[in-house]
């Protein structure tokens, strides 16, 4: 009988893990806070932070998840609600910066 | 169970064994697994609510009558507002057309058994009672009920009176409710949340994977479409506005400031959370009715609908746009004038595809041979009502306007055009149309139709004076006005009358129709095309005594019968 | 009373037998649903994600050094040991579609043991807060010292933190409960929906923290 669903044997895993364990290694290393502001990239280190994560997330998803060798409808039900993140992000920051508030010491920006 | 033990007979009426009468016993309805019984289960539920939130509005509108009324107190009218909200929405139409006929229809219309997750499906009727037992403990106002109950009344009842909407900080202070109450209140809401969910989820994984052979995506009749549509809305924007209401009890309880000002919170944060949800959760409302319409008419105009495709792209359009239209509900509320820009701009969008599906309805009717049964009249009813409703709704998106407009009654006139108008009047169509195939019985057609009117007239009588009122610049929720409007006032009072009988007619019709009514209902009373319309009335517990094959195109009236290989006339 | 809708037959491993669908499709219908259900998930984590984004933009000084109280050294241990949790889970399944019920109960029970070094982690870092007053409640919490700010970090850090801690509980719970049927030799290369089921939802509680342990504890 065919096989139900796609199967990845251990040893990828076990590849996958190192490179998290790595990567996870590597977010430490770059946080200013960690590294007493020796690595500082100012007001990138956010992004960087959450670039590694993104990779870190890619690779539990496609691997540990079996994303990769899923159907395409189970990618389009990861990436909608992945965009709404993203646009609710959006919305909220076209709103708060853009503010002209009359009295600035009520205001949050 | 083979085809013998059914004895379907020659007009396909399914006397004996059933759906509702195979199993009997309060057991078998309460833990059925069976789609159509769940579907019974929540309209049953649903109308109660309905009812009671009916009741609500009449007092509301009775005590409007004067400028200066003392019927209620004003913090009374403020808890009776908010029930009205919280009912209707959170406890009627959300679930609404999807779970009562979605979950009878969709397995039927794609020739399945059931939809994909039998108990999933009796889980979700089950956190929905459970959500409105929270709700009704919370009505209660426990804090005030144990006090006066032990003989020292702590102040009023006073269950929650924030409005639907919940808006902070008035609902994180301890002023709204009983502070217990808007907690309460607010859970309800969450749970019911998770009902809608698992009901949008079933529907999805059952439009995917259990369709007949040979039914492609774009053989699918309009309705199903539409169910898809709501049902992606449901599974993606339900858990924000969950998340949010738990939030708001994590503010009373724990103290933080996300949402109050004073507490170095925002109350701006809170609406973009809340209608991020709550304004794709319209849609959810209403495009489910647009899909019973998009069904009824073809049916009794006896024409193919005009433009299958752009209804169905209009529909998953019509999804896709909700999301990004949410902040027109906080034009005044200090947002940044490029979201206020940004917003106006989106919301002209959403009228696009709606405006194509009218258009679709009205060429579907063009030509046609027009029958004016009940379910023809609630449908074109609802394009009328809802052309109303969708042209307020453009005034309400230009912002320059808005600033007049929101607040007053003409977003309250607006809202029930497009929520009463459209969606109920859109539920109340499809119950008429798909009474026999429910029931097995026909319902008084005199009487539906007499009940219709009452609704019409009733509904236009109540609502059109609230768009002038708002105009001149009645706000809402307000308890008192100034006497200059109370003849627009008395006036809408008088249509609420006739809006409540005409409803309270057209169920007791329906009702006792299917508890009195001796007359057998065919298979297809209205001869239409359709996998549902092959299923015997009522149909028996695995919808189908013999598998559906899909041949006939479903809107394929006026093709010649042997081109459809239906020599000997459609079936009923 | 009619028959039972889900009837097992066929031996051990074998497929439920469902009325009105067949045992692949059951499969398939079943993990895109889950997958569905994840979705649910991200939206619920995303408003809280939002809400830390733009407090952290509002208020960033504040952020910044209230985050200084956080124990990057906890966290990241936290996040080393979900990791490999989230990896036994994989490999659990794997198990299962060699017919190894053994394989999935022994993966399975690491992937709980560090769902539990998860929580317990997770309770010494909240008691510390307490004890330094970092807490709703305490004395420091109430007095003027602690600004709003202040308040506004750790309420969205108890929030997400303690929602994020629930469905780790959670996820345990649906591990256990598929530890059980693998005890009893349930699955199969037939049949293993619930195993792959659980360990979706436990990577997703892996997913969440991958991006909470550096945005809670690492910016700066």
């Amino acid at each position: 009988m065919a096989e139900l669903g796609h199967v990845i044997h251990p040893r990828v895993f076990w590849k996958v893990f190192a490179v998290l364990v790595f990567l996870t290694i590597i977010t430490v290393i770059l946080s200013p806070r960690v590294s007493g502001h020796i690595v500082d990239f100012g007001k990138v280190n956010i992004l960087i932070a959450l670039s590694i994560a993104t990779i870190k997330a890619s690779l539990v998803l496609m691997y540990f998840m079996h994303l990769k060798f899923e159907g395409p409808w189970i990618l389009v039900y990861f990436i909608l609600p992945v965009s709404l993140l993203i646009l609710m992000i959006a919305g909220v920051f076209i709103d708060n910066p853009l503010r002209i508030d009359p009295s600035p010491e009520v205001n949050l920006s | 169970m083979g085809a013998a033990d059914y004895q379907v007979d020659e007009k396909g009426h399914l006397e004996k064994n059933n759906y509702l009468n195979c199993e009997k016993g309060l057991k078998s309805w309460l833990f059925t697994i069976d789609h159509k019984r769940i579907a019974l289960l929540y309209l049953g539920a649903m109308i109660l609510f309905f009812l009671v939130g009916g009741l609500a509005a009449v007092l509301i509108r009775l005590h409007l009558w004067s400028s200066d009324s003392k019927l209620l107190s004003p913090d009374m009218y403020n808890v009776l507002f908010t029930l009205h909200g919280v009912l209707m929405i959170f406890l009627f139409i959300v679930p609404g057309i999807p779970a009562v006929l979605g979950n009878f229809l969709l397995p039927l219309m794609i020739g399945a058994k059931d939809v994909a997750f039998p108990r999933l499906n009796l889980f979700s009727f089950w956190i929905y009672l459970l959500g409105a037992l929270i709700g009704f403990i919370g009505l209660l106002d426990p804090v005030w009920l144990v006090s006066k109950i032990k003989g020292s009344a702590i102040g009023t009842w006073m269950p929650l009176d924030t409005g639907w909407t919940f808006y902070t900080p008035y609902s994180t202070s301890t002023g709204a409710g009983s502070g217990w109450g808007t907690i309460i209140m607010t859970f309800a809401a969450f749970v019911l949340g998770f009902s809608s969910i698992l009901t949008g989820l079933n529907f999805i994984v059952t439009i995917h994977r259990l369709r007949a052979p040979g039914l492609t995506w774009f053989k699918l009749p309009v309705f199903v479409w539409s169910l898809y549509a709501t049902s992606i809305i449901q599974v993606l924007a339900t858990p924000v506005v969950g998340i949010t209401l738990l939030l708001l009890i994590a503010e009373k309880v724990l103290g933080v400031g996300i949402f109050d000002p004073e507490k170095g919170g925002d109350p701006i944060l809170y609406q973009h959370f809340f209608w991020f949800y709550s304004h794709p959760v319209v849609y959810i409302m209403v495009l489910p009715a647009f899909g019973i319409i998009g069904e009824i008419i073809p049916i009794f105009s006896r024409k193919p609908i005009f433009g299958y495709s752009a209804v169905v792209f209009s529909s998953v359009g019509i999804a896709a746009v909700s999301f990004i239209v949410w902040a027109h509900h906080m034009y005044t509320a200090g947002m940044s004038p490029f979201s206020q820009a940004f917003f106006s701009a989106t919301t002209f969008g959403v009228a696009i595809p709606t405006a194509i599906k009218v258009f679709n309805w009205v060429s579907t009717m063009y030509k046609g041979a027009i029958s004016f049964e009940a379910p023809m009249l609630y449908a074109m009813a609802f394009v009328f009502l809802f052309m109303i409703a969708g042209t307020t709704g453009i005034f309400l998106a230009t912002l320059g306007l808005d600033i007049f407009y929101h607040d007053t009654y003409f977003v309250v006139a607006h809202f029930h055009y497009t929520i009463q108008g459209g969606a109920v009047i859109g539920l109340i169509a499809g119950l008429h149309l798909w009474f026999p195939k429910i029931t097995g019985k026909m319902y008084n057609k005199k009487l539906a139709i007499f009940a219709f009117w009452l609704i019409f007239i009733g509904f236009n009588v109540t609502f059109l004076p609230q768009f002038i009122l708002g105009v001149q610049g009645m706000p809402r929720r307000y308890a008192f006005y100034i006497p200059e409007f109370e003849p627009m006032h008395r006036l809408s009072t008088i249509g609420m009358f006739f809006n409540a009988i005409g409803y309270t007619l057209a169920l007791l019709n329906l009702a006792l129709s299917w508890v009195f009514s001796k007359e057998k209902a065919p298979a297809n009373p209205y001869k239409a095309l359709g996998l549902e319309w092959q299923a015997p009335s009522p149909p028996p517990h695995d919808n189908f005594i013999n598998t559906p094959i899909v041949t006939v195109g479903r809107y394929d009236y006026g093709k010649p019968l042997e081109d459809l290989g239906l020599k000997g006339g459609v079936s009923g | 009373m009619a028959e039972s809708v889900y009837s097992k037959v066929g031996g051990r491993g074998a497929p439920p037998v469902y009325h009105h669908i067949d045992p692949i499709n059951a499969y398939h219908a079943a993990k895109f649903g889950m997958w569905l259900f994840l979705a649910t998930e991200i939206l619920l984590f995303s408003v809280l994600f939002t809400a830390f984004a733009i407090y952290n933009w509002a208020y960033f000084e504040s952020f910044q050094h209230a985050a200084t109280k956080l124990d990057w050294k906890l966290g990241g241990l936290n996040t080393l040991i979900l990791l490999f949790s989230s990896c036994t889970a994989a490999i659990a399944v794997y198990k299962a579609q060699i017919n190894d019920n053994q394989g999935v109960v022994k993966n399975f029970t690491v992937s709980f043991i560090c769902g539990l070094a998860f929580l317990v982690i997770k309770y010494f870092e909240y008691s510390a807060k307490y004890r330094h007053g970092y807490f709703p409640g305490t004395e420091l919490w109430n007095s003027a010292e602690f600004s709003t700010q202040y308040k506004n970090y750790f309420g969205l850090y108890y929030v997400m933190t303690g929602l994020h801690a629930l469905h780790v509980l959670i996820g345990m719970g649906v591990l256990l409960w598929v530890i059980f049927l693998a005890r009893r030799e349930r699955f199969s290369e037939k049949y293993y929906t619930p195993v792959e089921l659980a360990a979706l939802y436990w990577h997703l509680v892996d997913l969440i923290w991958i991006f909470l342990f550096p945005l809670l504890y690492l910016i700066d």
